[in-house]
């Protein structure tokens, strides 16, 4: 049961303290809540020879208002920011998805930062981030790069971020209704997941922003789903009609599939939940920005 | 969270108000170290941060899963297994004499956990609603019970601790 992660371990005090072991020959990975990633250490899926502790950099919890916008740190935990007015008013579709998270522990020790780093198809907080507009910042040995959430979740087991970066915020656009729901499994992950986000004016949606995780191995946006809303009024009959829609944005041929749910499952599934999403979007406060 | 360490080779804690210096093997979780320490009642259950079995409260971080935690990052720490629910004459606490009368526990493998996570919820809010109990139970997998006599067991422990009725309800 021991050596079961890297041998060597370091607590961090700073982010120019991580920055610098980034840089190292050792291959590092980042440890906060330990949540998305002891259990893959645990498995073998990584092997690094190095673990960096980030949970005492106090600089990088919280959550404040910024450039009319929210912005979250890395290691603020899912209990946090499910709690939060401001993340409430502001990002509905967040704290929904930062709400539905696993379990009590889960939720209290596991970190936004660590579940965009990993970004499993099981996750809650990836739809919400993609489907909000969102912006992941990271520091690395040439200052901070700030990544759209749409070029952050690039492929399987795969996100933007170099191994010498460190995810520092993520920022979150004002200004829309949003949504979030998910089914989940017994363990209480996701199975499928979908967030909305809808720009309106009265009765009208401007614009629409729909992203859905579970289905492809990492989370992705429905563009025919947003195109039949956009410029159309919020009814039953449109999100029944954009519903529909998301069974032509996902490629069959490329839907996960595994003991929990195969893939012909999962795409029925993502059309029933991104009905709700679209109608939990509608029905939520409009936010002012 | 003071110096930079590398590969301890043990660390010191403090184990239900009991100082100890637990070993730790490199790249060892605290549940393993517990464990080998001779604290049996933190479970290996799932060993992979699903079942609760392995729960302590772990200094200000409170509820945690040892499964899931370097063991080098607690140094220092202030660690809670369920013995430390018992009062100083070694009495059980509401918690385990409710689950006791109320045939909570079945096999008890999972019992530990389950009172930790009792115990942390009761800390957090004195008088918890059934549904409250349930979400803090939501990290813990039984097998045997259902659960139902468990949540019972909680409400009904958190009656009779002290500050669970506004001050104004009478003497206690």
């Amino acid at each position: 049961m021991s050596n079961q992660l890297p041998v060597e371990y370091v607590e961090a005090e700073s982010v120019d303290a991580v920055l610098e072991l980034l840089a190292g020959d050792s291959e590092t990975r980042i440890v906060a809540g330990g949540y998305s990633l002891v259990p893959r250490l645990k498995d073998g899926i990584e092997t690094p020879d190095r673990l960096v502790d980030i949970s005492g950099i106090d600089a990088l919890r919280g959550i404040s208002r910024q450039d009319g916008g929210t912005r979250i740190g890395a290691l603020t935990t899912h209990d946090r920011i499910a709690a939060s007015a401001t993340v409430r008013d502001h990002a509905r579709a967040l704290a929904e998805a930062t709400d539905s998270v696993g379990d009590y522990q889960a939720k209290h020790q596991g970190t936004i930062g660590g579940n965009l780093v990993v970004a499993d198809p099981k996750y809650d907080a990836p739809a919400a981030v993609l489907a909000l507009g969102g912006t992941i910042v990271v520091r690395g040995p040439n200052g901070r790069r700030r990544i759209d959430a749409e070029e952050w979740f690039c492929g399987p087991d795969e996100t933007a971020i170099e191994p010498d970066e460190l995810l520092t915020e993520i920022a979150i656009p004002d200004g829309a209704r949003s949504g979030y729901i998910r089914t989940s499994e017994y363990s209480g992950y996701a199975i499928v997941s979908v967030a909305a986000r809808l720009e309106t004016d009265g009765g009208l949606v401007e614009s629409a922003r729909v992203a859905v995780n579970g289905a492809k191995p990492y989370p992705i946006r429905l563009p025919r789903v947003e195109e039949t809303l956009a410029g159309g009024t919020l009814d039953d009959e449109r999100r029944a009609r954009a519903a529909d829609a998301a069974l032509r944005d996902v490629d069959p041929g490329t839907l996960v599939a595994n003991e929990v749910a195969d893939g012909r499952h999962r795409l029925g599934l993502v059309r029933s939940y991104c009905q709700q999403a679209l109608e939990r979007a509608s029905v939520s406060p409009a936010v002012d920005s | 969270m003071s110096q930079e360490k590398k590969s301890a080779d043990s660390i010191r804690v403090c184990i239900n108000g009991e100082r100890e210096r637990l070993d730790i093997e490199p790249g060892e979780t605290l549940m393993s170290s517990l464990r080998r320490a001779g604290h049996y009642s933190v479970k290996n259950g799932c060993d992979e941060g699903v079942c609760g079995a392995c729960n302590v409260i772990l200094g200000e971080e409170g509820l945690t899963r040892s499964c899931l935690v370097p063991a080098a990052s607690c140094d220092g720490d202030d660690v809670m297994t369920v013995e430390g629910l018992l009062d100083d004459d070694g009495r059980l606490h509401p918690l385990q004499e409710e689950f006791l009368d109320r045939g909570a526990a079945q096999c008890g493998y999972c019992i530990p956990g389950v009172l930790l996570s009792g115990y942390d919820l009761l800390q957090r809010d004195t008088v918890p609603t059934e549904e409250a109990i349930a979400d803090a139970l939501s990290g813990n997998i039984c097998r045997c019970t259902g659960y139902v006599q468990q949540i019972e067991a909680i409400q009904a422990a958190a009656e009779r601790l002290p500050d669970a009725e506004p001050a104004a309800e009478g003497e206690h």
